[in-house]
């Protein structure tokens, strides 16, 4: 029974030293970081800012010391991860090679691949972005077209990705691609490439979001040749890999942390002029709802230091999570507006008109609600 | 391990001496006080007292369980209650006859002799109840025997609950100074019983949509059904996880007020949601008194504003964040909750 797997557990206390590290190094930092790129939480992208964590071998901290990581544990990273979204730095460079390409490789990758790209990681000189879904695989993401073809020496590629976060700024991209059969054979026959993003044929168009910010692309794949040792691990079992990356995708800090800053403006806001009690117990609900998630995120990290993989229950808490992250600025505003005569800091109304436009985003990136209940359905016995 | 087995013992005996039916038929007005010697005369009561006073040295940590076990079987006295006013004032018991124990707050009354409380959570299954005053710091409680109450009853045969007046409650009291935050102890005890409870409304939700066909199919073959499963799920492990952390210090002395606050609030607003959404599912068969799933959601929509509801602690867990000397709220969670 899914409920089984949630008991709850503790960050242990030597994690401590570590989270006073990290937070004395943001505080040295933030001065710099305006409060418009704290709203984009893990959509901000500043590459300085992401050399300065791998200085610190704040990087790939999980992977082994002999690929240029710290060897610590997935707790470890946890409270790296916390420290830099509650303080809601602009982590998007590194951001998808640390959460999810870097352990990618780790477990599937040639020795030679390990030694080529993860301390390049770990040193902030490589930035990944993710080609999975296609202007019409979604949700549906087995149903892709991109292909690789087998050539004398590799594979040639064709096709389209879509919504690839900061494709502009990475180096790399770790692609789903179809190697046999067609998209009718769904979950068989897909094999994952990782792709030099400078290889001729690649075209990056960028794609605006609404509230005028760039930060997806349409990448284009027209003859793209790829090496023999661009395919990460075996070939066909592409779709297990990918499945096994979203539980490092899904159960994190980032589910929880996006909405955060708002949480920080209209607290200052609040201590210096005071609320009705309706705000101060919206306030209250935000900040449970938030420790109750935080510990079923720390209880799925500390499942995944012993190795397991519990993907069916971190679907559940990203959309407990998402759904937390879209009601802050929802609450807040029905707080803040309903005084349309007093006057609030123009700061906090900028971040709170920026993230109630983009909170759509957080229950769609990484899997849509209804994808994330279906899942719980299925594990529940009900499909 | 010794506390499994333990927890092992327990199960059974409520699993046979608390079934469905006979929770249904107490809550109907049958006799409850058979059930309760059975738990009495098996040591169940002594848990939390070492073994030279016949208990188990069961801590507080492990408490959590055996109150989300009380709540998944909607066993109707307040036995957890009972285990920790117990482990807490032994001493009392030896010269009356207080248990089953209950808490509640004392209703602020203009007649000074009176005493009185309201909604007194499982009052009709209690024979006494501990009172203590909400903004008093707790510290002296009296305690009280049910028999010499008056004006009891609502009128409304499916609430646990009692309304008392002690015409001379001061005089008719045991009182004594207690170190320990009542409040706080309910509010957690109820959140376990809750997420309990929750575990029960989960299966019977989910057996009933693999059951019940409609258009040719079981229900639970419907997306909408689906989904709708799949958020109890979440909130049940909301609930959960919620509880646990009210019970996370080594003992009842070190009882966190906000662990608590959480915790409560959290259960009570998972309870009131998933209640909604079992009985859509169960339809019309859901609300008869013969089907079991009343004797869950009864319960949870009482144990929801028991002790506070979720508006209570929310309050109190926002005046505690805007106090809190935390310049950003991650600080505050990671140094207090």
């Amino acid at each position: 029974m899914l409920l089984d797997s949630f008991n709850i557990a503790k960050l242990p206390n030597d994690t401590q030293t570590l989270r006073e590290q990290v937070r004395s190094f943001i505080e040295g930092y933030e001065k710099k970081v305006p409060v418009i790129e704290k709203s984009r939480s893990w959509m901000g992208v500043d590459p300085d800012f992401s050399r300065g964590l791998a200085k610190k071998g704040w990087l790939g901290v999980s992977l082994p010391t002999e690929y240029g990581g710290q060897g610590l544990d997935a707790l470890s990273r946890f409270v790296i991860v916390e420290e830099l979204l509650g303080h809601s730095m602009p982590v998007g460079a590194h951001w998808i090679a640390d959460r999810q390409s870097g352990p990618l490789i780790m477990k599937y990758g040639t020795e030679t691949q390990k030694r080529y790209f993860l301390p390049k990681i770990c040193a902030a000189e490589a930035f990944f972005c993710i080609g999975m879904s296609e202007p019409n695989s979604g949700s549906d993401l087995a149903s892709i077209h991109t292909r690789a073809e087998r050539t004398t020496e590799g594979w040639r590629l064709n096709g389209q990705k879509i919504w690839t976060t900061n494709a502009h700024g990475s180096h790399y991209m770790i692609a789903l691609a179809r190697t046999s059969g067609s998209a009718e054979d769904r979950h068989s026959g897909l094999s994952q490439f990782v792709i030099d993003l400078k290889s001729p044929g690649i075209d990056i168009r960028k794609i605006r979001d609404l509230t005028g910010d760039h930060h997806f692309n349409e990448v284009f794949f027209n003859d793209v040749l790829l090496d023999e040792s661009s395919l990460i691990g075996t070939e066909g079992n592409g779709w297990d890999q990918v499945i096994n990356e979203l539980a490092y995708e899904r159960s994190g800090p980032e589910r929880i942390y996006s909405s955060i800053i708002l949480c920080d403006l209209w607290l200052d806001f609040i201590r210096e002029r005071g609320a009705p009690s309706s705000s101060v117990t919206k306030l209250g609900e935000i900040v449970a709802r938030l420790v109750v998630l935080r510990h079923m995120s720390i209880t799925l990290a500390t499942q995944m230091k012993t190795g397991l993989s519990p993907i069916t229950e971190a679907a559940l808490v990203k959309d407990l999570g998402t759904e937390l992250e879209q009601d802050i600025p929802t609450q807040i505003s029905n707080e803040l507006f309903r005084f349309p005569h007093v006057s609030s800091p123009r700061s906090l109304r900028g971040a709170l008109s920026y993230i109630s436009q983009i909170s759509p985003t957080f229950s769609l990136r990484g899997g849509t609600r209804e994808i994330l209940r279906g899942m719980i359905a299925r594990d529940l016995g009900l499909r | 391990m010794a506390e499994d087995i333990i927890l092992e013992s327990l199960k059974k005996l409520l699993t046979q001496q608390a079934t469905t039916q006979q929770v249904n038929e107490i809550d109907h007005g049958a006799d409850w006080s058979f059930l309760w010697q059975q738990i009495e005369n098996n040591g169940f009561v002594n848990l939390m007292l070492d073994e030279s006073h016949e208990g188990a040295s069961i801590g507080f940590q492990s408490l959590s369980e055996y109150a989300r076990l009380c709540g998944k079987l909607a066993l109707p006295t307040p036995l957890i209650q009972s285990i920790i006013f117990k482990y807490c004032h032994e001493n009392v018991l030896g010269e009356h006859d207080l248990l089953p124990i209950t808490f509640a707050i004392k209703k602020q009354t203009d007649e000074s002799k009176i005493v009185s409380a309201e909604n007194i959570p499982f009052g009709k299954f209690s024979k006494s109840v501990l009172i203590y005053e909400l903004h008093t710091g707790h510290k002296q409680i009296a305690l009280l025997p049910i028999h010499a109450a008056t004006n009891t009853d609502s009128g409304f045969k499916s609430l646990s609950y009692l309304d008392c007046d002690w015409e001379d409650g001061l005089a008719e009291a045991v009182k004594l100074d207690s170190p320990h935050d009542w409040h706080s102890i309910g509010a957690a005890v109820t959140a376990s019983l809750i997420a309990g409870a929750l575990e029960s409304l989960l299966e019977l939700t989910l057996q009933y949509a693999k059951d019940r066909k409609q258009f040719g199919r079981a229900i639970g073959k419907f997306q909408a059904i689906q989904q709708q499963i799949s958020v109890l799920t979440e909130l049940a492990a909301v609930a959960k996880t919620a509880a646990q952390l009210a019970f996370q210090t080594e003992n009842i002395e070190q009882l966190d007020q906000l662990q608590c606050a959480i915790a409560k609030a959290q259960c009570s607003v998972a309870a009131t949601k998933c209640v909604k959404i079992a009985h859509a599912i169960h339809g019309a068969i859901g609300v008869t008194a013969e089907y079991q799933l009343q004797l869950f959601t009864r319960r949870l929509l009482e144990w929801s504003h028991d002790y506070g509801n979720a508006e209570y602690w929310h309050g109190i867990i926002g005046e505690d964040l805007i106090r809190h000397n935390a310049k950003r709220t991650l600080h505050f969670l990671t140094q207090h909750a």
